[in-house]
């Protein structure tokens, strides 16, 4: 059984869909992207997965359970969770209230404990700013926040929303190995990414949205091979 | 024909807007005038110049999106400028002795006496509005509701003028129902050109989405200026007709309770049309009047046990009720965001005429 | 020297009034987005609440102020519960007129369920009293809500600084959507910024009433549209800022009280709002807003 599987998704904003009957899954220890122009309802799809847009139409499962309509307070008590694009920490608090904050779901307080200590290895920068105010951090450092957040309510599926977006080459070098690190320790992530080709050199699968609807789905090294992706982003492949 | 029903011309627009709008008020008044008795004639007045307020709210709340709850202070000022030009000397010395000998001298008649109440109101609303426009959505109504206690306290602090919280008296009566239509016409004629506007279309823009207006290059803290102004001098005729038609008055009638009215008026019929105004004003007009009737019916009822010695405040509780009924369930009011000709010409071209969907919830928070 | 002691004294016990009031209000309207105008009638309330242990019960002190507080808390919570839930996530405007018929009824109620004149509630005559310190005489009320304001704005802030609750409303201010990914409920979030909001309101109604000896069915108006003042004065939606702002009207007003003439006395309302306007006409987004932010 998947650990994700997405059914017929529909998303709409007003008399605008924005996502079209997508189905997709994700198995446990997987790295699977999802890529697409900019507007292909890349966004729209984790948000809607994630249950912060009410407007959408379709079935979400998490371990076969149905999540659909479930709050997003909800959905990350069940092992989920999502570092929005534009990393979003906040700002008027500092770093370690921000961390506080991502453990909430766990009931666990010696977990959340060692969450943190592990999470403070990882991140040294974070341990070193711990009291500092998050919106002072440089944005490689905020989405390092956003995501180390995110791992404190301690994930089996993580989606991310462009996290390396505007980010300075070293800290996308940053973010890609941090990815693999996660898989390798068991996360599975679900990886919506403008880097192309950086991103279908560590995904193991992926799916290319065009104007809402899945254009194409396989295997990461498939996907590099065939022409239909440079085409998904010129929009030359809309039937 | 089709070229009329068209109506690409924003003043034509505007114009056979007006109309529309114009007939069934004017029917109304002509059958009010020859059918019904001078207290039902007193109360088409009151609607009348109750929908020049809202009207003149319109303006600035319906085209920026900024709810106000301190125009009445316009009125409140208009009313007391205006009268103290229309009075016969011989009343100002005896109600207000200590009035300056220049001002209890003058006497003009009332349309001259109007554009002077009028200067007063635009200086006013421009001292006020300069700071207003500058703050956020948000922040404003609060600022409108210190303006309206300002001005309370002012009016009621300022006793050689306006004799305080006394009730000020002898004020010629010269509102009568004629005189309340042509301006409720005027008042129309006014919105609707402003609404169609260049000015009307860039400060609803704003409305709809003020960082898209900034970035086009709109200069929204001016333009609601502008709009808040024209406003505030529309709301000020109704107040001068208002003073002319109570011939007696004091500042409690200009302060929340008529505010809370006009604003109820405002939002019911929605704010977003001058169609939305005007019908607003007829149905609340309707639901005060009855609440008024039903209150004096129950006062001094008994009923088994429990006796009513006097019952307040019906009529704002009907009000209460009827603004939460619109914002739970209605929230663009109940004539929606097109105008009564807009809805014509679409139904002449066979277009649907339900007003699109709101777009509420994205300015706030959704939890 | 003195005379200035005493009017900082009065500056302080009635900024804070309108410091707690404009707390509440901005709690509310950082984590949902509404400008509460039936808050003076939660303070109405817990006036009420006095006048009905004093009167029935003749409650000593205590049991007053407990009763005003608890009253603020519940009157608030059930508001939200019953007025503003329907219109949760709407746009501000909805919001504030939901807000603004709720605060209209629930006078007209009181005026006919209770009494539309004023209700006089008696506080022990000690509360009147004047005492000495530090070699200036200051009234018992005045010391009493110096003390209340403070021991409340620190309680508030211990809880906004370290508890996860607290932590996760001061989240909620800055980002709802995203608080929400962090497991944080929105109704608990919405009914704890309602309780703090109702409680401060309790306080707030204690000393003002203690100060007037009254309660009517209008009494949350004047105050209310002051803490709004404040609030924006303050930025809307900064908490810090509503306490600041709060505590500089009451300076203002105290100010004007002891040095305006004698004729222009009557004014003192306008010319403290007018004031006000001039402030926000220097910083629009208020003494600590920032621009384009709402928190």
């Amino acid at each position: 059984m998947a650990l994700l599987s997405v059914e017929h998704l529909t998303v709409s904003y007003g008399a605008i869909r924005a996502v079209r009957d997508l189905s997709l899954s994700v198995e446990a220890g997987e790295i699977v992207a999802v890529l697409g122009a900019n507007g292909a309802g890349k966004s729209s799809t984790l948000n809607a997965i994630m249950g912060l847009l009410p407007a959408s139409e379709g079935s979400v499962r998490l371990d076969g359970r149905e999540i659909h309509g479930t709050p997003p307070e909800r959905v990350v008590r069940l092992g989920m969770t999502l570092t929005p694009e534009g990393r979003h920490v906040f700002p008027r608090l500092t770093v370690e209230e921000n961390l506080v904050l991502g453990a909430i779901p766990l009931r666990d307080r010696s977990r959340a404990q060692a969450l943190r200590r592990r999470i403070f290895e990882r991140f040294p920068v974070l341990a070193e700013r711990r009291g500092q105010q998050a919106g002072t951090l440089s944005g490689g450092e905020q989405q390092q926040l956003a995501i180390a957040r995110s791992l404190m309510s301690g994930p089996r599926l993580l989606l991310l929303d462009e996290p390396s977006l505007g980010l300075a080459p070293r800290y996308v070098d940053l973010i890609f190995d941090l990815i693999l690190d996660l898989r390798e320790e068991g996360t599975t992530i679900l990886l919506v990414e403008q880097n192309v080709e950086r991103t279908l050199s560590i995904a193991d699968r992926g799916y290319v949205l065009v104007t809402g609807q899945l254009q194409l789905s396989g295997p990461a090294a498939e996907l590099q091979a065939s022409s239909g992706i440079e085409r998904a982003y010129l929009g030359i492949g809309v039937a | 024909m089709r070229r009329l029903v068209t109506l690409d011309n924003p003043i034509r627009r505007a114009l056979v807007g007006s109309g529309v709008l114009a007939v069934p008020l004017v029917v109304f008044a002509v059958v009010v005038a020859l059918l019904l008795g001078p207290a039902e004639q007193q109360v088409a007045i009151n609607f009348f110049i109750s929908l020049i307020a809202v009207v003149g709210f319109g303006i600035y709340s319906g085209n920026s999106g900024i709810m106000t709850f301190g125009h009445v202070a316009f009125m409140g000022i208009a009313a007391y400028a205006g009268s103290l030009l229309t009075m016969s000397p011989a009343i100002k010395a005896q109600a207000l002795p200590n009035l300056i000998p220049a001002l209890r001298d003058v006497q003009v008649p009332f349309v001259p006496a109007l554009v002077g109440a009028l200067v007063v109101v635009a200086a006013l609303a421009f001292a006020f509005g300069f700071p207003l426009s500058r703050l956020s959505a948000a922040a404003t109504p609060i600022a409108t509701l210190a303006m309206l206690m300002i001005t309370y306290v002012v009016l009621v602090g300022a006793a050689d003028i306006t004799r305080g919280s006394q009730t000020f008296y002898g004020v010629p009566p010269i509102t009568d129902l004629t005189v309340a239509v042509v301006f409720a016409l005027l008042a129309i004629v006014v919105a609707r050109l402003f609404r169609e506007s260049v000015l009307g279309l860039r400060i609803r823009a704003s409305r709809e989405d003020e960082l898209a207006a900034r970035s086009m290059g709109v200069d929204v803290a001016n333009l609601r200026l502008v709009a808040w102004i024209l406003s505030a001098l529309v709301v000020g005729v109704a107040g001068m007709l208002l003073g002319h038609n109570l011939t007696a008055f004091s500042p409690k009638q200009f302060y929340l309770t008529l505010q809370f009215a006009l604003v109820a008026m405002l939002v019911v019929g929605g704010p977003t049309t001058v169609t939305g105004a005007a019908g607003g004003a007829f149905l609340i007009a309707l639901l005060m009047e009855s609440a008024r009737r039903v209150e004096g019916l129950v006062s001094g009822l008994t009923l088994g046990p429990i006796r009513i010695e006097q019952f307040f405040g019906l009529q704002e509780i009907a009000l209460g009720l009827v603004i939460l009924a619109v914002m739970y369930r209605r929230r663009e009011g109940l004539f929606g965001r097109l105008e009564v000709d807009e809805v014509l010409v679409r139904w002449w071209h066979g277009r649907p005429t339900v007003s699109r969907p709101p777009r509420d919830g994205d300015s706030g928070p959704s939890p | 020297m003195d005379l200035f002691v005493q009017q900082l004294v009065n500056a302080i016990s009635l900024g804070g009034v309108y410091a707690l009031l404009a707390l509440g209000l901005a709690m509310v309207f950082s984590i949902m987005g509404l400008v509460n105008f039936a808050h003076g009638e939660i303070m109405t309330l817990g006036g009420y609440a006095m006048w009905f242990v004093t009167v029935q019960f003749g409650a000593p002190l205590p049991v007053v102020v407990a009763a005003s507080v608890l009253t603020g808390l519940v009157a608030a919570l059930l508001m939200e519960r019953i007025a503003f839930r329907p219109v949760r996530g709407a746009s501000v405007v909805t919001m504030l007129l939901t807000s603004f018929a709720v605060s209209v009824m629930l006078q007209v109620t009181f005026q006919n369920v209770i009494s539309p004149r004023p209700k006089g509630v008696q506080l022990p005559p000690e509360m009147s009293r004047v005492i000495p310190v530090l070699g200036v005489e200051i009234g018992v009320i005045q010391l009493t809500a110096i003390v209340m304001v403070l021991v409340s704005l620190g309680l508030i802030m211990l809880f906004l600084r370290r508890t996860t609750l607290g932590i996760s409303m001061r989240a909620a201010a800055q980002d709802f959507s995203v608080a929400r990914l962090m497991g944080i409920h929105a109704d608990a979030v919405v009914a704890t910024a309602f309780a703090i909001s109702g409680l401060l309101a309790g306080v707030a109604a204690f000393l003002w009433v203690a100060q007037r000896g009254s309660v009517d069915p209008g009494m949350g108006l004047t105050p209310i549209i002051k803490a709004f003042i404040a609030s924006v004065m303050g930025g809307l939606g900064s908490l810090p800022g509503a306490v600041v702002g709060g505590f500089v009207l009451g300076f203002v007003e105290i100010m004007l009280q002891a040095w305006l003439p004698q004729a222009a006395l009557p004014f003192k309302d306008a010319a403290s709002l007018a004031i006000v306007i001039a402030i926000l006409l220097w910083r629009p987004q208020g003494l600590l807003g920032r621009a384009a932010d709402r928190v």
